[in-house]
């Protein structure tokens, strides 16, 4: 099945330790060419070693790493093709911005008036001409992690390697930059793998992610994926705002899990109705107190707890206010039931008996 | 418009702590210094003049200054070495050794001379190796050279070490990634980033070195017009109660010190524009 589908990056059963730590074990994974690749997982997971060991800054203690068809573990790193963009960047700050983008390229040996056209063009990419003469450090962090990104594909790399792109700047600033750097690896068509243990991050900007844990890979797809359909307890628990919560029985007509450890629901699987709105399923909503509410601009976020178990929901502000102290119902279409490694998906069933009567 | 607002401090007590600096600065500095101005006036300037430009005397700022600068020249790069051994690899020994380079420092000079005499003359056992191919070592310029290296050890290395330590990793992996050679990513990333703890290593030993007399003279043999050093010549002087010549030489030291110390803060703001927080 592997071989249908030529991967531009192959992973096989890599293993890495540091003393008596294993920070990865048994990662296996394949990279589609132009693909734009997230790496998640907590702090401490693994990630960047993995990053490492493809650009070729850390050797694997045993597994193979496949660039283009090509076994790299003995190609030094600069021999692989790559780009790589530094978590804090790595200017060098002795070296202006044009020369920090024209180094990797005069190493080459390219011909200097090549050189100056390379830079330009660069420079007009990531939109900061006229900064050419400015040194790192009279920069603001978004222009230097563009100065990083340039500096990185300026010797037409194959495959670019970013640890954490977005986390040395400022929410704001971050934002813009995510949409610009999906859109400029895009424009460039370039394979590309970012490191992230931001789940937001990783869902709006790759195509693909790659969840670690423990030195360990979780789950491999799609965001939508990986989202809606996690295949173990730990991919169910990082993504989306959860509440864990024991008892799930408490809540109506979801099947029975024998041996189920706990439940997660996320607050788009719960829906609120006022005592007084019309309801869908009557028969299985429970009723809950609202006790906190938060305003998050496009919607309010409502803390319930119905039979001393905790949930999040959601309403929209077009929806009639809801107050603290109120008490409200609140029906849950879906849950996912833990059991040990495992993860299942309730739908409720109110549902579906009502979807088969239709 | 003409009011300033005082700016609250973390720490409190400025003023307390702004008079204690300006007393142990005059206490230690300004004096002595102006008193070596003082004792030159009893001087006409052709009279102080003549005595510092005696030949005697110009031939030992020669010995001073040429030893003092090859020594504080072989200290930079053995200084620099010996910074980044101690940063980079790990090696049984290595704090021992860490502690070792303070010695200089700690032992009286005097003990530092006579024991490098006592190694460099022609039946010493360093001095012995160089006697067989002809080389004197003790009791010439290459004696005097030898005794300000040890002396001057300390301060390259001292001040070149913390930086090192500090250089991140990243800088020279992206250097690595993008096809340097160890030489371009030594010149290009690293040295621009040592270059001032290295130039004020250097200005500090070699400052030093222009002053050093203890261990010196043991080694230099001091004679006239050959290895008598500048120092030396101000100890001479105040031997024969000769005060005001004595002084008159100080003070070309002291204008050679300060021109030195100059240079080194020129070279130092150059270097931190580069990288100041413009932005
Ligand atoms: N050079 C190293 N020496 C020892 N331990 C390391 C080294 N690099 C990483 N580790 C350990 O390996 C684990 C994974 O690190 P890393 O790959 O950086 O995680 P992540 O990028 O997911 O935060 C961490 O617990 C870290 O302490
Ligand atoms: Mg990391």
């Amino acid at each position: 099945m592997a071989d249908t589908v030529q991967n531009y990056v192959e992973l096989h059963d890599i293993n890495k330790n540091y003393g008596d730590f294993q920070a990865s074990h048994q990662i296996n994974f394949g990279i589609e060419k132009g693909k734009l690749v997230a790496l998640l997982g907590p702090s401490g997971s693994g990630k960047t070693t993995i990053l490492r060991m493809i650009a070729g800054l850390e050797t694997p203690d045993s597994g193979e790493i496949k660039i283009d068809g090509q076994v790299v573990n003995h190609i030094p790193a600069n021999k692989r093709g790559i780009g790589f963009v530094f978590q804090s960047y790595a200017l060098f700050r002795y070296m202006t911005v044009y020369d920090n983008i024209a180094m990797g390229l005069q190493i080459q040996k390219v011909p200097k008036q090549q050189i100056k056209e390379r830079v330009t063009e660069l420079l007009d990419l990531v939109s900061l001409k006229g900064l050419e003469n400015r040194y790192p450090n009279q920069l603001s962090g978004g222009q230097r992690q563009r100065v990083a990104f340039a500096r990185a594909i300026a010797p037409n790399p194959q495959l670019l390697l970013l640890d954490e792109p977005f986390a040395a700047i400022d929410a704001k600033v971050r934002q813009e930059l995510r949409s610009w750097l999906k859109e400029m690896i895009g424009k460039l068509g370039i394979t590309s793998i970012f490191v992230t243990h931001d789940q937001d991050e990783a869902m709006e900007v790759a195509d693909e992610i790659i969840l670690t844990n423990r030195g360990r890979i979780e789950q491999i797809g799609s965001p939508s994926e990986i989202y809606t359909y996690p295949k173990t307890a730990f991919t169910a628990s990082f993504f989306g705002q959860n509440a864990q919560l024991e008892g799930y029985q408490a809540f109506h007509t979801f099947g029975d899990v024998p041996g189920a450890d706990k439940a997660l629901i996320r607050p788009e699987f719960v829906k609120v109705y006022k005592l007084d709105e019309k309801q869908q399923y009557p028969e299985s909503a429970s009723i809950g107190t609202v006790e906190q509410i938060s305003f998050r601009g496009d919607r309010t976020e409502l803390q319930i707890n119905v039979n001393g178990l905790l949930i999040t929901a959601k309403r929209n502000l077009g929806e009639s206010p809801i107050a603290v102290g109120e008490q409200v119902k609140v029906f849950l279409y879906r849950i996912f039931v833990l059991k040990g490694e495992e993860v299942i998906l309730l739908e409720n069933e109110a549902v579906n008996s009502n979807y088969f009567n239709i | 418009m003409a009011i300033k607002r005082k700016k609250t401090r973390v720490i409190p007590g400025f003023g307390l702590s702004f008079g204690i600096t300006i007393a142990m600065l005059s206490l230690i500095v300004i004096i002595p210094l102006c008193s070596l101005v003082v004792f030159t006036a009893q001087l006409s300037f052709k009279e102080f003049w003549e005595t510092v430009s005696r030949p005697r005397v110009l031939s030992s700022y020669w010995v001073s200054f040429s030893t003092a600068l090859v020594a504080s020249l072989i200290n930079a790069v053995m200084g620099l070495i010996l910074a980044w051994v101690l940063v980079r690899y790990d090696f049984p020994g290595k704090r021992f050794m860490d502690g070792l380079i303070e010695l200089p420092f700690a032992l009286p000079t005097a003990v530092a001379g006579i024991s490098l005499t006592h190694m460099t003359v022609s039946t010493g056992w360093v001095g012995g190796f160089f006697a067989k191919f002809g080389i004197p070592i003790a009791y010439t310029k290459a004696g005097i050279t030898i005794a300000l290296v040890f002396i001057g050890i300390p301060f390259v290395v001292r001040s070149v070490q913390p930086v090192l330590e500090k250089i991140d990793y990243q800088y020279e992996e992206a250097a690595q990634i993008l096809g340097f050679s160890h030489a371009r990513t030594f010149w290009k990333v690293i040295f621009p980033e040592i270059f001032p703890a290295l130039i004020s290593g250097f200005t500090l030993a070699f400052a030093r070195c222009l002053g050093e007399y203890g261990s010196v003279v043991f080694i230099a043999g001091n004679t006239p017009y050959e290895t008598e050093i500048t120092p030396l010549l101000i100890m001479s002087e105040l031997q024969e109660y000769d005060y005001a010549s004595a002084t008159s030489i100080a003070l070309i030291m002291l204008f050679a010190a300060f021109v030195i110390l100059f240079i080194n803060a020129v070279l130092q703001s150059r270097a931190s524009k580069k990288i100041g927080k413009i932005a």
